[in-house]
């Protein structure tokens, strides 16, 4: 009777420890990390009699976590490469608004500046056509060093979350630490700390979020940290730590290194292989380096395009033209030159003009000028109808045949004479008169910035492919993210109608369990009824 | 069997939800914006296009405008150039009537005072502005009256020619093509020599009303200023033909020019407008999925053992 008794009081401690279990279960079916538990039970042997062996009752061997190592493993990697893609490609599509295209971009700008240009050209004389062309020349210099600081301070930002994330890191490193104590502390029960081990698990996801970690579990529960290029993090309740700091190779930008003990080693996005610090390091130096690289040529390819065109030409005075933009030395800092729409190079130095006295049908087709030139006044003399010679350039006299339509090009600018010439008909390259009302050097600049829009053109198609190419890494790897996230809720989640069955069928256990006791005490009564005398 | 974890099928049921709800916004942005592609990564190839096309429309009205001022500029020296010759012609009508044996010395004193007003007439044609702030034939740079009206000769220092073309003193205009927007008086109103129409107006003015002038001086400066008249009336036509033939060009340039806008602008719709039927209908899907995932969550997250216990 004290046997059944015994089996009896088994049973109601195993159901109602299955019930508690189940009851926790339920407790926590909404605490993210954690892993469904279960009562393990086991019978407690026999006892040998005459007639054979008698069961002796359950016995509770454990609880234990429903856990696959290898899915949260799978779960923690692919935490931080989603973490890591799904920043860079945030951070692209803020990196892409900045470069906006059409009305508002740098390519329309350039746009209005040739339109401006091209009133000049109509009418060079006119101070208000040359006053709005530096206006115009200002807001694109305006318009590009928008972008470029936008582009800097988006630069800033990413370094500022660079910084905030390695403090959460080393929070949760010191975390881990902590909990690696406490687990190997109660490891020797020889018992799982079952909420322990969520807890570490849930702060490794956590970690994972901000760079990719590897665990490696130890002999005495205890779990080892090491960064994605092998860098030790953590190993067993010594944690190292990120320290954030200007880059002495480039102190504009913020270097995060590895400080473990004494010894510091510089981290790179390779070294943290995923999660969002991985992401802004890479959108940093790749994306924005690279884009803030061909902002800094387009500009520089402005810059040349209309300076050279400058150079060539002379402003409404006569004079030499200057520069239209001036470019900083640090980064882009792209300037308007202009002070005042007299000093648009609109004009050409030098002019071309048939003699005075010719008596040949000999016409000038086009006159144009390409390069530097003295604006020597020149003359090409015609000592025959075939052949010809130019008197009055720096580098002396020089002779040629003559073909029609053929092009003559010197000293900058070349010659396309047409129709057949009297001996002695002359055509004279003189120095021009009337500076303020040519436009001849304000067209040249509108034909030569055509490739400047394209440029933008392609960088705007760049940054648009790059972006792209980051958000569809961005939905790929959410979605192997959601399938990790699937097989490991599949093992470790809590099913509500699941627990609802288990209580039912732990609820009678323990009534069967109490009846149980019950029989085996009303057979002591009737024990005592049957020998009271 | 699949056991599927409460919390994580809420989670899941929400994220769908979201989804849905992100596509949804999507759609509703581009309906809103009438635009496929509202950023680059949109479609990439696209945006870089529309870029492209936009400079290309903005460099067609550059052109455009260019070519406007020129027909604007030909215009006026063809109607001012046909007011020359109107004027031209009828000095030369009063020259032949001046001729007429029968005239007295007091007919030839009236002709020569219409001769006179037509001299000066010319001289206010030759100086006409262009209405930009410069002279009809005043040619490059130009800042004041080609012709001085009193002398009728050419302003000192004459205009300096340019680049282009036999003809000095012209300006040209336009990117792909050049037009003239201004005329040189002086290869109009003056011959190869540098004698002007109105010296040789004035010339046979001053004989004209000379009372004194033999008949046979008059007959000869007659003859000298119809010569003079002739060539001048032939100059004009000349250069009212190449006016002529510049907008002739002009009108084709502008043609070339609206279908390559109409082109460029229907290629930049292809490539950045939304298709609306498309858009709608995908909006329509989206919002049928939507609701059917609301519908289904609603009636499943309903759905508990607990309720039967």
């Amino acid at each position: 009777m004290a046997g059944l008794l015994g089996i009896g009081q088994s049973a109601l401690m195993a159901a109602y420890a299955q019930l508690q279990t189940t009851g926790h279960n339920i407790a926590n079916a909404n605490t993210p990390g954690y892993s469904r538990q279960e009562a393990v039970f086991a019978t407690a042997g026999g006892t040998y009699t005459g007639g054979g062996f008698l069961g002796m009752g359950v016995d509770l061997v454990t609880v234990q976590r429903s856990y696959d190592r290898f899915l949260a493993g799978e779960l923690a990697s692919s935490t931080a490469a989603s973490s890591a893609d799904s920043t860079r490609a945030a951070y692209l599509e803020r990196l892409q608004r900045v470069l906006a295209s059409g009305d508002d971009g740098i390519g329309a700008a350039i746009d209005d500046l040739n339109a401006a240009l091209a009133d000049v050209v109509n009418r060079a004389s006119d101070p208000t056509a040359r006053e709005v062309v530096v206006q115009r020349a200002d807001t694109l210099a305006q318009r590009i060093r928008n972008a470029d600081s936008q582009m800097a301070a988006l630069g800033r930002d990413a370094d500022d979350q660079i910084a905030n994330a390695a403090g959460r890191v080393n929070e949760l490193l010191t975390q881990f630490a902590g909990l690696n104590g406490r687990i190997s502390a109660v490891q020797a029960s020889g018992h799982a700390p079952n909420d322990l081990l969520d807890e570490r698990d849930r702060v490794l996801l956590q970690l994972n979020e901000y760079m990719k970690v590897t665990a490696l579990a130890q002999d005495d529960g205890t779990v080892n940290l090491f960064a994605a290029g092998g860098e030790g993090l953590l190993v067993g309740t010594r944690a190292a730590a990120l320290v954030v700091g200007a880059d002495p190779s480039d102190p504009s930008k913020q270097r995060v290194s590895l400080q473990n003990g004494t010894a510091t080693m510089p981290m790179s996005a390779d070294s943290f292989g995923g999660g969002s610090i991985a992401g802004w390091m890479n959108f940093r130096d790749q994306d924005l380096a690279q884009t803030r690289g061909a902002l800094a040529k387009l500009a520089g390819d402005i810059a040349q395009t209309y300076n050279d065109r400058q150079k060539l030409g002379v402003d409404a005075a006569g004079a030499a033209g200057k520069d239209m933009f001036a470019i900083g030395s640090s980064g882009v800092d792209f300037r308007s030159a202009l002070d005042s729409g007299s000093e648009l190079a609109a004009a050409w130095p030098v002019t071309a003009q048939l003699g005075a006295g010719n008596k040949g049908a000999l016409k000038i087709s086009s006159f144009d000028l390409a390069g530097a030139t003295s604006a020597s006044a020149v003359t090409i003399t015609f000592d025959t109808a075939a052949t010809y010679r130019i008197v009055g350039l720096p580098g002396g006299t020089v002779t040629g045949s003559y073909v029609s339509g053929a092009t003559i090009a010197q000293d900058g600018w070349s010659l396309t004479l047409r129709g057949t010439p009297v001996v002695g008909d002359e055509v004279e390259i003189v120095p021009n008169a009337s500076p303020g009302t040519d436009g001849r050097n304000a067209r040249a600049m509108i034909t030569e910035s055509a490739p400047l829009t394209d440029s933008f053109a392609t960088m705007v198609g760049e940054i648009g492919a790059r972006t792209q190419s980051a958000q569809a890494s961005r939905t790929a790897s959410a979605g192997l993210l959601s399938n990790a996230q699937a097989a490991q809720a599949e093992v470790s989640g809590v099913n509500l109608d699941e627990e609802a069955a288990r209580l039912m069928q732990y609820q009678q256990m323990y009534q069967a369990a109490a009846k149980v006791i019950q029989a085996a005490q009303s057979m002591f009564d009737s024990l005592l009824a049957a020998t009271a005398r | 069997m699949t056991r599927i974890p409460t919390m994580y099928a809420h989670q899941r049921a929400l994220d769908a939800m979201a989804q849905r709800r992100s596509a949804l916004n999507g759609d509703q942005l581009q309906l809103s914006t009438g635009k496929r592609v509202n950023d680059p990564s949109d479609d990439p190839l696209a945006a870089a296009q529309a870029e492209r096309l936009r400079s290309q429309l903005a460099r067609i009205s550059i052109e455009n405008r260019m070519i406007g001022f020129a027909r604007q500029m030909l215009s006026t020296a063809d109607s001012t150039l046909g007011q020359v010759s109107d004027a031209l012609q009828f000095a030369r009508e009063e020259l032949v009537s001046a001729g007429n044996g029968g005239r007295s010395s007091a007919d030839r004193a009236l002709i020569a005072q219409q001769l006179s007003g037509v001299r000066d007439q010319l001289v206010s044609l030759a100086n006409s502005r262009d209405g930009a702030g410069g002279y009809v034939f005043g040619g490059q740079g130009a800042t004041t009256a080609p012709f001085d009206a009193s002398s009728g000769q050419p302003v000192a220092p004459a205009p300096a020619p340019t680049a282009q073309g036999s003809h000095p003193g012209e300006q040209y205009t336009g990117l792909d093509a050049k037009y003239t927007t201004s005329q040189d008086g002086r290869a109009i109103f003056a011959d190869a020599a540098g004698n002007t129409l109105f010296a040789a107006l004035d010339t046979i003015v001053g004989v004209l009303g000379d009372a004194n002038a033999s008949a046979a001086d008059v007959s000869a400066a007659l003859s000298t200023a119809t010569d003079a008249l002739d060539a001048g009336l032939e100059r004009v036509l000349m250069a009212r033909t190449r006016a002529g033939e510049q907008l002739r060009a002009i009108d084709a340039h502008e043609t070339a020019l609206a279908n390559g806008d109409l082109d460029a602008r229907e290629r930049l719709s292809d490539l950045v407008d939304l298709d609306y039927a498309a858009a709608i209908s995908n909006f329509q899907n989206n919002r049928t999925s939507l609701e059917a995932a609301m519908t289904t969550y609603a009636q499943i997250a309903r759905l508990s053992l607990f309720d039967y216990l």
